[in-house]
């Protein structure tokens, strides 16, 4: 039997873009059938022919790292090979999650395994066990004397205590926090501003949000910055669209965080930067976004990068024309 | 000129001692033969195929187990390949030991490691193309531009210029299948 399915779909069009979901029959079946696989073979080792070189690693790792400091225009060739290479991109991807310490522990010799202290024998054989025993088997007949001994009152005084009740305001102080706590675990990071709007003020931490950001105007929103960031104590400023923030900036530098329009909840994966810009235009600052459903791009600015002034950051994909959101806020002395 | 070959062993002992660097070369390598495998159709990221390869190449090479270069990308030839196929026989509900033919073109794929010599006439046989043929081909290909980058430089629109690649492509399929097997 001979199948002609490789022959009657436009198989350029689909082995150039097989992940998406029009090509999932063929996706599926292709692995199955001799003559497709035979074909889609094929078609692979013409287009790798035929397929531009790759960036070279140490591109990507400063495409990655600094692309700040690129040249401009290898920085947009990068961008622009990224933009259609999947490898690359996974490539990228993975450079961004690299952990040093994963590679070092993958050959570290294998500690012997622990002893479980609590199997049931070694419980059983532990000489605390025995007491626990005995105190059992003997407190049916010390109790009265206990009992006597330390009388009712004192009886009372070793009852647990329940907490006082808290006054109202402040039990649905402590039930909304509980709640943001929670949505922000679930969210896998830090709420959005949003959340945070509705969120009570949290306990001090290094990042007091009014010490960074407040109001500029009454039209003017004041931001909050958020609790530091959980691997230093950098504090995070979240910027949204609407607001115009003003802040003052502490001298370890700031995180600033965008989160993307609503309209597109996913950063597209290895594609999208943060960027900021003073007013003037004259100075840039850019951090790859690496998306995941519902995250929030993130960009970790210096203190002396940002001299009093207005700025703007915005979420672009690809090239600079488009951006998928701006947001506005301004640095006061 | 050609590049002097990877000493990957070096690589490796980079790695071993946390450089990017020597990441991003062995990145690129697992990647190589993941595209080769066509992984990409089946999901767009293999972080964590490529970080278990990249793991069990520097604990067998820290066992001892691999000492050269050559063996240690053979290897990781060998176990990008089986770790793919193992994922994507689960992905397509296989049972166990079934075979499928994408296993035999995959071995093939991957044991033309050097890239077959009738596909270095491919520029040529491009070089033979009806002339706008030719240029789409070269601003995609050559130039890595995107379509809609491509069909701006060349004038023409989108769809004219989706056509005339297919064309191009089809000729120089057809061109390789009178050569390949």
């Amino acid at each position: 039997m001979t199948c002609r399915k490789a022959f009657d779909l436009d198989l350029v069009a689909c082995l150039l873009d097989a992940a998406r979901p029009e090509w999932s029959e063929f996706r599926e079946h292709y692995p199955r059938c001799p003559e497709c696989a035979a074909e889609v073979r094929t078609w692979t080792e013409l287009q790798s022919t035929l397929a531009p070189p790759h960036p070279g690693p140490e591109d990507l790792i400063r495409f990655e790292a600094r692309a700040n400091d690129m040249d401009p225009e290898a920085r947009k060739a990068v961008a622009a090979h990224i933009a259609t290479c999947r490898s690359c991109r996974d490539e990228l991807r993975a450079l961004h999650a690299f952990d040093p310490r994963t590679v070092a522990a993958a050959s570290a010799p294998v500690a012997p395994r622990p002893r479980r202290w609590w199997s049931p024998v070694r419980l059983v054989l532990h000489p605390a066990f025995a007491y626990g025993v005995a105190l059992a088997l003997a407190f049916p007949l010390l109790a009265p004397r206990l009992r006597r001994l330390v009388g009712p009152e004192s009886g009372s005084a070793i009852a647990v205590r329940s907490a006082p009740p808290l006054p109202e305001h402040a039990a649905k102080r402590k039930e909304s926090a509980d709640r943001v706590d929670a949505r922000r675990m679930m969210a896998g990071g830090p709420a959005d501003a949003a959340l945070d709007a509705a969120a009570p003020p949290p306990a001090p931490a290094p990042a007091e949000p009014n010490a960074l950001a407040r109001s500029a105007a009454p039209a003017q929103i004041e931001a909050r910055a958020d609790r530091a960031a959980a691997n230093d104590q950098s504090p995070v400023v979240v910027l949204t669209p609407d607001r115009e923030v003003v802040l003052h900036v502490p001298p370890g530098g700031l995180v600033l965080r965008l989160a993307p329009p609503r309209s597109q909840p996913a950063l597209p994966a290895g594609l999208a930067w943060l960027r900021l810009r003073d007013a003037a235009g004259r100075r840039e600052l850019r951090e790859q976004q690496f998306g995941s459903p519902g995250s929030n791009a993130e960009i970790r600015v210096p203190a002396g990068w940002l001299a009093p002034g207005a700025y703007s950051a915005d979420l672009v994909v690809g090239d600079d024309s488009r951006p998928l959101t701006v947001a506005r806020f301004r640095v006061e002395p | 000129m050609s590049e002097p070959p990877t000493d990957w062993m070096d690589v490796v002992a980079r790695l071993g001692g946390g450089d990017r660097l020597a990441y991003a070369q062995l990145g690129r390598l697992i990647t190589a033969y993941l595209t080769k495998l066509r992984a990409y159709d089946f999901r767009e990221e293999w972080d964590d195929l490529r970080q278990e390869v990249a793991l069990a190449v520097v604990a067998n090479v820290r066992a001892g187990r691999l000492r050269d270069s050559k063996a240690l990308a053979a290897y990781v030839r060998v176990i990008t390949r089986n770790k793919f196929i193992d994922r994507l026989k689960q992905h397509l509900r296989c049972r166990p030991g079934e075979r499928l033919p994408w296993d035999d073109e995959t071995a093939r794929a991957m044991a033309a490691d050097e890239a077959d010599p009738r596909l270095h006439d491919l520029w040529r046989a491009v070089g033979e193309l009806p002339e706008e043929e030719q240029r789409v081909i070269d601003e995609v290909y050559r130039q890595g531009k995107t379509y809609e980058q491509a069909s701006a430089s060349v004038g023409l629109p989108l769809g004219t210029m989706k056509r005339r690649l297919r064309t191009a492509l089809m000729a120089l399929r057809l061109r390789l299948g009178g050569e390949v097997e």
